[in-house]
């Protein structure tokens, strides 16, 4: 009882710094040691000269009684030595700097004295930084996200599988990012993971023996597949049987003769959430979806979707939309689970239809839960084909009935049956003609072909095949083991291996070997051991170390793999290793000229689509929800597009060499059919976002109106001008708003002055005098600036209300004066502003965000040097953003 | 992606579920071989009289507390009006009336060093009451001083679970659970992955997963030294970010040891059917929250593990629950704690509330309905279920709002209404003095000053 009792007081008041990175002191003792004095006469300095000013001008809101935005100076440290107050002094210093402290109706320092503490402030903290610098380690070491866990796992093992879906999601820094090195920690619960991952990969993708099986083939007439799915008791399943070779050319020969034939149409669907009782339900048959049973199947694989499809456009030149599912219908059929394999725009003419490829892992791919039922059409794997376009007139549902076929057993065996089957195709039939002749577009399915890959993809040989002429005897087994495990490990670590550390991994193959007997199994796990080893998991791990020297650089092989990590999120490949091997890397022209490669490498979009993502914080769209009742024609498929246009729209200003300012606002928009549509634009056909000139004086353009953006900064229903405006602040302006005091009352509970206010009107009475005003007078006008836009980002010029099932009206106000005074009218003036009055500072907020990434740290004090010079380069470059990525890959920064 | 509701409750669960046969003696012994590695530790016993878990269910953003003069004032105020045994639970809490003898509601109580921050960053001290008004520090939960000592009695030490998954933001984090060393444990959000977790069966077979923990371990201690080499080569300050690596291969290590021993007792046979494992916490608030809440009570009925924490949402707008509230046609819960002064503003605040304590009823109607199978009484009896927030109103880090229901077997107090003054004791005192009734017998957590014995019968 007394031991425990000491464990646990102990334990409980252990407690480590998590957030901050201590700045060293021993770093700072040496900057001190160069000039032995300087601190005690600076403290002194200190105390006589700067605190009597500080507590003149700064204490009365900033000191013991008052802390104004939580900011306290009489407690901050004078020699600069811990982080957070090194952060607020620059903050003092800025302030002072642009004149805005003390407030204007305070007492006033005279020129002389706020020179003083300007000097003061702009030399301590120039010491302070270069000490920061001096005291970093070259070495970038950290765990791997659990994206480019998911890439490099692809990249080793060559297979376009997901691995990381048991991983628990990353932890986010305070400014959105995902791969803060100080954060990244790696939990038992991770290393579990790890090592089941690693096992079940190794299993998968390291073959003993070629593989053997021959691809499944599958070629399906649509007109020749049918089944019941009326009452699971007289279910009768035709699922197609894989063909032989020769069976598979010829009914693709057949196919090619006789022309294209067509069943059933698939029609847009409404927009808005579908019905929810039968959606997706295969025993309620769907004008729009198509779905046909996979019987026989690998499950480690490749299966390849190739679909001859044709369409009719719409009157208004819509085209269809044609959606690939692969998943499992169970139950009854009233559960779904599916895997999108991707979406195409189908443009082809019905006489000429076009064969559209689609691809997935087999391992991806949701499994029949109950192996026993397999012969159940519910139970059994399914492709889902779907025409997704949207279209208001659209008919969804047809009610009770069934795509029952004549010629089924069930329809053949009974003439009611027959007469139903016939009778539900005469109005699913009349239902489509109707659509046609709405002008609505049609989808047609001429034949479906499927090939199942075992193990590797179609067409590759798998990576990593170990020869099994091992033989029987240990040194021989030994002998392949090595030169296999030698090859993993490099490939792996993504460096050279060091002897030492590659005779462990051997001994601990011949450890297996001896205990269990078997080669297979001993290799096996002697490559799981690779893969949870720290030098797998964490960057830019050396052996060789010299890191515990600062001043020598990374080696080429970190090098290379922090440019990889960094442009592709993923290991080097061939080429990067080998010029790290040769030591070319370390060359800056070398290094810049590999950046450019991997810059026109389509993996660099992951960078692209990652830092985007992560700038902007899309990671709280899906904290708020639509309400389908003020929004009913809004839908996830609306959802997840809005979110894939602020990428796109990044990217194409990326790859186009398009100024970053456009980013604040643009002539063109990324744009399809239904995000035209959704902002009023004029029609486009097609839903593959593309780049469009939005028309003159449009309200749209760069991404402050952009649905994503927002959407997530409402509430759902309407507007939400404080988190708009925060998020201003904070992403674009990079300016953010001091956190909310503690303690803070409630806006006044319904006040009798607040009832038949706009929101406006009462986020006007936040900045009414009291302790919300400094900081909401800061925020609010940034997002009221933007009340023209609603929850879904669609333009209003009125409000709509619902209470108690009515609907009202109310004009909204866009009017407001921004904090410097200045009165701007909507979102128009705000991006004006922005264009021409914070420039600058929008452009270093991007800068400043991706040399955070880039660091995969907080930027810091330290930095500043490289920040400057980063900026300089991005603005004579006339913003080109991947000027900016290659300035921050070319910083001391980044490279040392 | 539309899902038709396929919420399935589990009424006939008594019928299907396979409990492992394992006399009480067998048990103790396979105890006893584990404690056996730990010595300091066998002194808690194992028998029927000390089953006793820990579940705690956390939830942000404060509570509605409509003022005096308020017209709501009366029903839809969080905490009732009176204290004692005689107090009226208001419209928020009616749905606890069956447990009213079951449970105590705490007022006035807070941690002393969260109640001059600002309220949505006390999520992360809730558990554990270190001091961040300084620094971002942080030190162990309850449920983690609990799981180190009665841990190895069960399958699993501790389970923790969120609607987000993984850590979130120092400051907003994702999990209740925090290590001895003060780092956050990723919590688990997905259905299907907890019950996989918790009772999915291996297709291997026994000798074969003997087989693989004992590579398991030499894997491990080839890895290990790997890091520890490594660690040499790096500069002082990256040399913290293998420590972390090294704990947890460790205690991985510990695991496999006591794993081992479990491979002899078969899992419980847990049909999945039972469960709505597909629903998403985007889809659906009560369907998802009530899914986690049956694979809590169904890791306690199977004494898979005696120490859950499970946070519905995380503080501030800043997780995927924010959106809850939208299922019964609210707005979001962050905008609902800071939409007091609109109309009915306390209200629907309330009304979310009042949701919420639904789900908490939901989840003491489970644990009383069963006999423990390893202990005396109900389920309930032996689990104390600790459901609160680290704040009052919004931003107010003061008197949160708590219930301290079950653990009749041992020794709480209950039917009451207790009220503290505010701001006066430290909650890690409640800790203490739940740590003590819990079997673990500190007398000191994080900063108490004692123990808060008044809860006690």
């Amino acid at each position: 009882m007394a031991s425990l009792l000491i464990i646990a007081t102990a334990l409980v008041t252990a407690g480590i710094v998590v957030a901050t990175l201590p700045l060293s002191h021993k770093a700072l003792a040496g900057d001190a040691a160069t000039s032995p004095d300087q601190t005690d006469t600076g403290d002194q300095y200190f105390h006589q000269t700067m605190a009597p000013l500080l507590k003149r001008f700064c204490t009365d809101c900033h000191g013991s009684d008052t802390q104004e935005a939580s900011i306290r100076i009489d407690t901050l440290d004078p020699s600069l030595s811990r982080n957070h107050d090194i952060a607020i002094w620059q903050d003092v210093l800025n302030m002072l700097n642009a004149g805005k402290m003390p407030p204007a109706d305070a007492e006033q320092p005279s020129d002389a004295e706020r020179v003083l503490v300007i000097d003061w402030l702009t030399s301590r903290l120039q010491q302070a930084a270069e000490a920061k610098r001096l005291s970093r380690s070259s070495s970038r070491i950290r765990r791997m996200t659990v994206d480019e866990y998911n890439f490099t796992m692809q990249s080793l093992f060559n297979v376009n599988a997901q691995f990381a879906e048991t991983l628990p999601p990353d932890p986010i820094s305070h400014e959105g990012f995902q791969n803060d090195s100080a954060l990244l920690d790696i939990s038992a619960l991770q290393m579990e993971y790890y090592l089941e991952i690693a096992r079940t990969a190794v299993s998968r993708y390291v073959r003993f023996s070629p593989i053997k099986d021959e691809p499944l083939l599958y070629h399906i007439e649509l007109e020749d597949l049918f089944y019941t799915v009326k009452d699971r008791y007289e279910t009768c399943t035709r699922a197609p049987l894989p063909l032989d070779q020769q069976e598979f050319a010829e009914r693709r020969r057949q196919n090619n003769e006789a022309g294209p034939s067509y069943t059933f149409a698939l029609s847009p669907i409404p927009p808005g959430d579908l019905p929810v009782e039968g959606a997706l339900r295969p025993s309620q048959p769907k004008l729009h979806q198509q779905f046909l049973p996979v019987k026989v199947f690998y499950p480690v694989g490749e299966m390849i979707v190739r679909i001859k499809a044709a369409a009719t456009p719409g009157r208004d030149g819509s085209i269809p939309r044609m959606r690939v599912e692969c998943g499992m219908a169970y139950g009854d059929g009233d559960g779904f689970d599916a895997h999108k394999l991707g979406e195409v725009d189908v443009t082809a003419p019905k006489d000429q239809p076009v064969v559209y490829e689609f691809r997935i892992r087999m391992e991806d791919a949701p499994k029949p839960r109950n192996p026993e039922s397999v012969d159940s059409l519910f139970d059994m794997l399914q492709i889902f084909i779907s025409n997704v376009s949207r279209n208001s007139r659209a008919i969804y549902d047809v009610g009770p009935g069934t795509y029952d076929h004549p010629n089924s057993p069930a329809s053949q065996n009974k003439p009611e049956t027959l007469a139903a089957t016939m009778r539900d195709r005469e109005k699913v039939q009349s239902i489509l003609a109707k659509m046609e002749d709405d002008g609505l577009n049609l989808l047609h399915l001429d034949s479906v072909e499927i090939e199942i890959t075992p193990y590797a993809s179609a067409g590759a040989t798998p990576t990593w095949l170990v020869n099994n002429s091992a033989g029987d005897r240990p040194e021989q087994q030994t002998a392949v083991a090595r030169n296999f495990l030698r090859r993993f490990m490099e490939q792996a670590y993504r460096r050279p291996v060091a002897d030492e550390e590659f005779t462990q991994k051997v001994t601990l193959f011949e450890q297996f070997l001896s205990t269990t007997n078997s080669f297979e199994n001993s290799l096996r796990e002697t490559l799981v051991s690779v893969l949870v080893s720290p030098h797998f998991l964490f960057l830019e791990s050396t052996f060789s170390g010299n890191t515990k020297n600062s001043k020598a650089g990374p080696t080429p092989y970190q090098l290379a793999s922090r440019l990889s990590y960094l442009l592709w999120r993923t290991m080097p490949d061939e080429q990067l290793l080998k010029l790290a091997a040769t030591g070319q890397l370390t060359d800056i022209g070398v290094l810049n000229n590999e950046a450019s490669r991997m810059l026109d490498d389509s993996r660099s979009d992951r960078f692209l689509e990652s830092f985007c993502h992560q700038w902007l914080r899309l990671d709280r769209f899906p904290h708020v929800a639509v309400s389908p009742e003020y929004f009913p024609k809004y839908d996830d498929d609306l959802g997840e597009l809005t979110l894939k246009e602020p990428v796109a729209f990044f990217t194409e200003v990326f790859r186009a060499g398009a100024p970053a300012t456009d980013l604040i606002d643009s002539n063109y928009a990324m744009l399809n059919a239904r995000l035209a549509q959704h902002y009023g634009l004029p029609v486009i056909a097609g839903d593959d976002l593309r780049k469009v000139e939005l028309p003159e004086d449009s309200i749209r353009g760069g991404v402050l109106t952009q649905a994503a953006l927002l959407t997530m900064n409402s509430d759902g229903v309407d507007s939400h001008p404080i988190r708009r405006g925060v998020w201003i602040l904070e992403r674009m302006l990079n300016d953010p708003p001091p956190p909310p005091p503690p303690n803070v009352p409630d806006i006044d509970e319904e006040d009798p002055d607040f009832r038949g206010l706009s929101l406006k009107e009462r986020i006007e009475k936040h900045r009414e005098p009291g302790s919300c005003r400094n900081c909401h007078e800061k925020i609010d006008p940034w997002g009221i600036a933007l009340e023209n836009f609603g929850a879904t980002g669609r333009y209003r010029p009125q409000v709509k209300l619902l209470e108690e099932g009515r609907e009202s009206r109310r004009s909204v106000d866009s009017n407001v004066h921004l904090p410097d005074g200045l009165p701007i009218s909507g979102v128009r003036d705000l991006r004006k502003h922005l264009l021409q009055q914070k420039r600058e500072q929008c452009m270093q907020a991007i800068a400043y965000f991706m040399l955070t990434y880039a660091l995969g740290r907080p930027v810091d004090i330290g930095d500043r040097r490289d920040l400057e010079k980063i900026n300089v380069r991005f603005a004579d470059s006339g913003y080109d953003l991947r000027e900016l990525l290659l300035a921050i890959v070319e910083s001391d920064a980044f490279l040392h | 992606m539309q899902r038709t509701n396929r919420r399935i409750f589990l009424n006939s669960l008594g019928a299907t579920l396979i409990l492992p046969t394992l006399p009480s003696a067998t048990r103790r012994m396979a105890g006893s071989r584990v404690l056996g590695s730990e010595p300091s530790r066998d002194s808690v016993e194992n028998d029927k009289n000390s089953v006793r878990r820990f579940c705690c269910i956390y939830f942000p953003n404060g509570v509605s507390l409509p003022p005096k003069d308020h017209p709501a004032h009366e029903d839809w105020h969080w905490f009732p009006h009176e204290t004692g045994s005689d107090y009226r639970l208001t419209k928020v809490l009616e749905s606890l009336a069956p447990f009213r003898s079951e449970l105590t509601i705490l007022s006035g109580l807070s941690h002393p060093a969260t109640r001059s921050m600002v309220g949505h960053a006390t999520g992360d001290t809730f558990l554990t009451g270190a001091d961040q008004s300084k620094n971002y520090v942080n030190s162990v939960s309850l449920d983690q001083v609990l799981a180190s000592v009665v841990g190895g009695q069960t399958r699993f030490p501790s389970l923790t679970l969120s609607s987000d998954g993984g850590v979130g933001t120092p400051g907003r984090a994702k999990t209740m659970s925090f290590t001895f060393s003060g780092k956050p444990i990723p919590s688990l959000s997905n259905p299907r992955q907890i019950f996989n977790r918790m009772f999915g069966v291996s297709e291997r077979s026994l000798e074969e997963q003997r087989q693989a923990f004992g590579q398991d371990r030499s894997i491990l201690d080839s890895v290990l030294s790997e890091a520890r080499t490594l660690k040499n080569h790096l500069a002082g300050s990256d040399q913290k970010r293998l420590d972390e690596y090294m704990t947890s291969v460790r205690e991985i290590e510990r695991r496999l040891a006591r794993a081992d021993h479990w491979l002899d007792v078969q899992k419980p046979l847990v049909d999945e059917n039972h469960f709505d494992l597909d629903v998403t916490p985007a889809e659906g608030g009560e369907d998802y929250i009530r899914v986690i809440l049956d694979l809590m009570y169904m890791a306690m009925l199977t004494d898979s593990t005696r120490s859950i924490t499970y946070q519905i949402t995380s503080e501030d707008a800043k997780g995927i629950g924010d959106r809850f509230p939208n299922t019964i046609g609210l707005k979001g819960h962050h905008n609902l704690s800071h939409g007091a002064g609109n109309k009915n503003g306390y209200e629907d605040w309330a009304k979310y509330d009042q949701f919420l304590t639904n789900q908490l009823a939901y989840f003491l109607q489970r644990l009383q309905a069963d006999e423990d199978p390893e202990g005396d009484g109900t389920l309930l009896d032996n689990t104390m279920v600790y459901y609160g927030c680290g704040t009052s109103r919004t931003h107010q880090a003061v008197n949160y709002p708590l219930i301290l229901a079950g653990a009749r077997n041992m020794g709480l107090k209950h039917g009451q209404h207790r009220r503290f003054e505010e701001s006066t004791i430290p909650i890690s005192n409640l800790y203490v003095a739940m740590l003590q009734q819990l079997g673990v017998p500190v007398d000191q957590f994080a900063d108490s000053t004692g123990s808060l014995d008044e809860i006690l019968a």
